[in-house]
């Protein structure tokens, strides 16, 4: 059963907003250069587009499919893997001055390290303007397009009361004696929103005290969670009551099991969900810079970015619409949504430091 | 010096070597420098740090344990399940025994991601089936996340390949040896314990080795059933090190390497074991296909039979085959076929059935051919860098899929014209071949070594060429063995995933990778959907070969019988 009734988006306040990836903004200057589209023509005479990129299958091809769609004159060829593997995958092909993706969407900390290796070009598109300024490179180098948004979900046959619920991140330092055993969170190393759960909440809330990050991890342990290796996974976990409470997961996956009749619940917490947000950018070498662009571009526009929602994903275009899901039950604009604030490139610089803490405490190998 | 010796001596070894090289020495060395190599960017030294950190890290020893262990338990227990069946199947009058030899084939279309699930839904969870039926007789439950839970639904897995493989030789074993043991007054089981089992040592040691370094660098089944307990093997272990930004290609290499002197003693034990004995079972004298006498125990034998195919093959496919009818994991209350009309709406599906079909059939026949020039090249022609050669196809087999890819993928992208190849479907079955020639090369092989050479001396004193003796003689002989490599092939083409998992593109993806990344995704049932077409379309292939190889026969027989009626006709009327 989806509950709606658990989340009031409008009430989350626009706090959020104006915080979102705050810490960021001071990096950003505003760009003076006037934005300039991409040739449709000259990207249809190159007739094909390559696009790596860490988003879903199901998302990749949904969004590639509603570009071939306005653009039927060009071919979209995609690879798709974890973080690290398309990040080697483009660097290998990059370095050896060959064949490599013209378009390339991680996330900023990552390409921040392929800027500071000129391997990817400054591109200002007309669509940029719509998005915050936290979420765009100084240099046009890149453009954050979307974000995951960590919440939490349960079952509610197992959890069939309320008040059981957690209602915050924090509630998790404090755990409540029913969630003993039944309680599961991501492995902290493997998935991008993992770490970046850890690292937000470490920003929020500091490392030590009560309320802090190794606080809230111990009190997991305390509960017996459980760690599970993709968030996909967890999503089976909780509709199938094996693990009726989940830490932390991104928003699209509830709605998948939502969808399909799972007694699930999702839970905004007080504080706010956390984003993991996605960036997109133009490789150096791309063979078919024309049609780079005009993907770029599509990326960032209402129909890119409708496409994103589709998916259950929260596009950060300023004037995305709720009319994006017909449905009712997907994620509303990121504008519109209580997020934590959250600065994706300093968690990043603190990732060994907070990976080796985190494993101690949860007791990883 | 004749020419053909100055051929054999300069221009044989450049024809086989440099493309070997080319196609496994350098990815070889890709990896083996990897593991030495330090730095960032373009700017590079060499360093034995990878080395140090590995050997300071809390789990490599315990890893190291893990992928060992496993792989041991996994083979003891393929071989007691496989080899009684290929025997019973091969040798024995059990009833229907062409349905029967299907059934233990079953379990090899079954994709190891898949079974693995599915056990995980009978075996593991709080809510699967066996704690289900057992009620709470497990404390505190029926667990298969473990040490022996994995190494026994490998040990299944495998148990297949154990009989593919066995039952060839035991078909091959000549009744003459086996009635000569009753005659001494030995019994149908020591006969089949002291006599025919020593026989077809050579065809154990090929497939024992291929268990044990299959299992070491088995990637699906450790990675459902372990990881999510925190227990890992070699190759798991090596995907997480890759999970992790920035990736640690020098640690990755270096666990590869760690493991390759271990490959190479096993090769090294196998090739002893064949060169100590006479293995030749096939010579030029007839043999009668005779089978033997069990009496009341062929219906005790078909009920093993049928019950080994339930539980490896039947109960993995009816779980998979109900859950791909649900929603989401769980919900059996509503059961449709909505996950298939997905995926056949799904424009990447189709594309990955398609690819997985061209590579795997392509693929396997191009590895069976080459598979055989090198065995004859090893077996017969015997130059002294053979055992070069044997070694050098052999050890990817023991590489991480997903570290041979990495290095696959560095080497294509630093030859010249590697825009041929690179980025299409040939460079999938390049991966694959690079991975499983050995396999290829070993199956032909085992086959090969009993066939006795008198049987091509014959043809050569009655004035027939190498060439034509190869194509007339020694190839028909084989096909059998051919048939069983080829199946192999395409088995192992055509569900190979962690090799191409950074080769594969939109356009070049094939199925396996498409049910792994719908398994990444979560959706059980999807994945079950995927799976079960897998399954079907790998066992309506093998299906279809082993119906050819039989018509095959068929026609030969009466070929040979229409041959020898006509030459009895002429010798009448010559008369």
């Amino acid at each position: 059963m989806f509950q709606t009734n658990s989340i009031d988006w409008k009430a989350c306040g626009r706090l959020g907003r104006t915080l979102f990836l705050g810490s960021a903004v001071a990096m950003m200057t505003p760009c003076l250069a006037p934005a300039q589209g991409a040739d449709v023509a000259a990207a249809e005479a190159e007739g094909q587009v390559s696009v790596y990129v860490l988003w879903l299958t199901d998302t990749v091809s949904s969004v590639t499919g509603a570009f071939k769609k306005k653009y039927p004159n060009i071919e979209v060829e995609f690879y798709r893997n974890g973080g690290p593997l398309v990040a080697e995958r483009f660097r290998s092909e990059f370095n050896a001055s060959g064949h490599s993706a013209d378009i390339i969407s991680l996330d900023p900390a990552e390409l921040e390290r392929f800027a500071s290796a000129d391997m990817i070009v400054p591109y200002k598109s007309p669509e940029a303007d719509h998005f915050p300024d936290w979420a765009r490179s100084d240099k046009d180098l890149w453009t954050g397009f979307f974000s995951y948004t960590n919440g939490h979900i349960v079952n509610t046959n197992v959890f069939p009361d309320k008040e059981t619920w957690p209602k915050d991140w924090a509630d998790f330092a404090h755990p409540r004696a029913e969630w003993k055993g039944k309680v599961c969170t991501g492995d902290i190393r493997v998935a991008s929103h993992t770490f970046n759960n850890l690292a937000a909440i470490n920003q929020h809330y500091g490392a030590e005290g009560d309320e802090g990050v190794w606080a809230q991890y111990g009190g997991l342990v305390d509960s017996d969670v459980r760690i599970y290796t993709g968030a996909p996974q967890a999503r089976e976990l909780v509709a199938s009551g094996e693990c009726p409470l989940i830490h932390q997961i991104p928003f699209h996956n509830f709605v998948s099991v939502a969808e399909a009749g799972a007694p699930v619940a999702w839970i905004v917490p007080k504080e706010g969900m956390i984003p993991v947000p996605q960036a997109v950018a133009i490789a150096a070498n791309a063979q078919h810079p024309n049609a780079a662009k005009l993907f770029y571009d599509f990326l960032l526009s209402e129909d890119g970015q409708a496409a994103i929602g589709r998916n259950h994903l929260a596009p950060l275009r300023d004037d995305a619409s709720d009319e994006w899901w017909p449905d009712g039950i997907g994620l509303p604009p990121v504008k519109d949504a209580k997020i934590m604030p959250f600065d994706q490139v300093a968690a990043d610089a603190a990732r060994t430091e907070l990976l080796e803490h985190g494993s101690q405490v949860l007791g990883l190998n | 010096m004749t020419p053909a010796k100055i051929f054999r001596l300069s221009v044989a070894p450049f024809v086989v070597l440099v493309p070997l090289l080319f196609l496994i020495g350098l990815p070889l060395a890709m990896i083996a420098l990897a593991s030495i190599r330090g730095g960032e960017g373009n700017v590079h030294h060499f360093t034995l740090q990878a080395w140090s950190d590995l050997f300071k890290t809390r789990w490599i020893w315990e890893t190291a344990f893990n992928t060992f262990g496993v792989a041991f338990v996994a083979t003891v227990i393929a071989f007691i399940v496989g080899t009684p069946l290929a025997w019973l199947i091969a040798r024995v009058n059990v009833p229907h025994r062409n349905l029967l030899n299907f059934l233990c084939l079953s379990p090899l279309f079954l994709s190891p991601l898949l079974s693995s699930v599915a056990w995980d839904m009978i075996g593991s969870r709080p809510t699967g089936i066996i704690n289900f039926l057992t009620g709470g007789l497990f404390q505190p439950e029926f667990r298969l996340r473990n040490f022996w839970g994995i190494s026994l639904i490998m040990g299944f897995y495998f148990s297949s390949y154990v009989f593919l493989y066995l039952w060839g030789a035991f078909r091959n074993v000549d009744p003459a040896i086996e009635e000569a043991a009753a005659i001494a007054g030995l019994g149908p089981f020591s006969t089949f314990l002291r006599i025919t089992v020593p026989t077809i040592l050579p065809a154990i040691a090929f497939v024992g080795l291929l268990i044990f370094v299959l299992a070491l660098g088995l990637f699906s089944i450790p990675a459902v059933l372990g990881w999510p307990e925190g227990f890992f093997v070699l190759s798991t272990r090596i995907f997480f090190l890759l999970s992790i930004p920035p990736v640690n290609w020098g640690m990755a290499g270096a666990m590869a390497v760690l493991f390759l002197p271990v490959i190479l003693f096993g090769i090294y034990l196998q090739r002893r074991l064949v060169r100590k004995g006479d293995f030749t079972l096939v010579s030029g004298k007839s043999a009668r296909n005779i089978r033997i006498e069990i009496g009341r125990w062929r219906w005790p034998a078909t009920a093993f039979i049928w019950f080994y195919w339930f539980i490896v093959a039947g109960l993995p496919t009816i779980v998979m085959a109900v859950i791909s009818m649900t929603a989401y994991a769980g919900a059996y209350a509503k059961l449709s076929f909505l996950q298939y009309h997905k995926l056949l709406e799904y424009e990447l599906f189709h594309k990955a059935v398609q690819n997985s079909l061209i590579t795997s059939i392509l693929g396997a026949t191009l590895a069976v051919v080459i598979s055989l020039g090198l065995s004859y090249l090893i077996q017969r022609l015997r130059p002294r860098w053979s055992p070069f050669v044997e070694y050098l196809v052999s050890v990817p087999l023991g590489i991480p899929g997903v570290v041979l890819g990495a290095a696959l993928l560095w080497t294509w992208l630093a030859l010249p014209l590697s825009s041929l190849v690179y980025g299409s479907l040939a460079m999938i079955i390049i991966a694959c071949i690079t991975q499983f020639l050995t396999t290829g090369v070993r199956s032909v092989s085992a086959v090969l070594v009993q066939i006795g050479r008198d049987v091509e001396e014959s043809a050569w004193v009655s004035g027939a060429t190498r060439m034509t003796t190869i194509r007339r003689i020694l190839v028909p002989m084989l096909l059998p063995g051919l048939q069983s490599g080829w199946i192999l092939m395409f088995i192992l083409f055509f569900r190979e995933l962690s090799a191409v998992l950074l080769l594969w593109s939109s356009r070049t993806i094939t199925l396996p990778v498409l049910t792994f990344e719908i398994w990444r995704e979560g959706s059980y049932p999807r994945l079950a959907a995927a799976g079960m077409v897998e399954t079907i379309l790998i066992g309506s292939v093998v299906l279809l070969v082993l119906l050819l190889g039989s018509l095959w026969q068929v026609f030969n027989r009466f070929r040979s019988r229409h041959g020898l009626q006509q030459r009895a006709f002429q010798e009448s009327v010559s008369d």
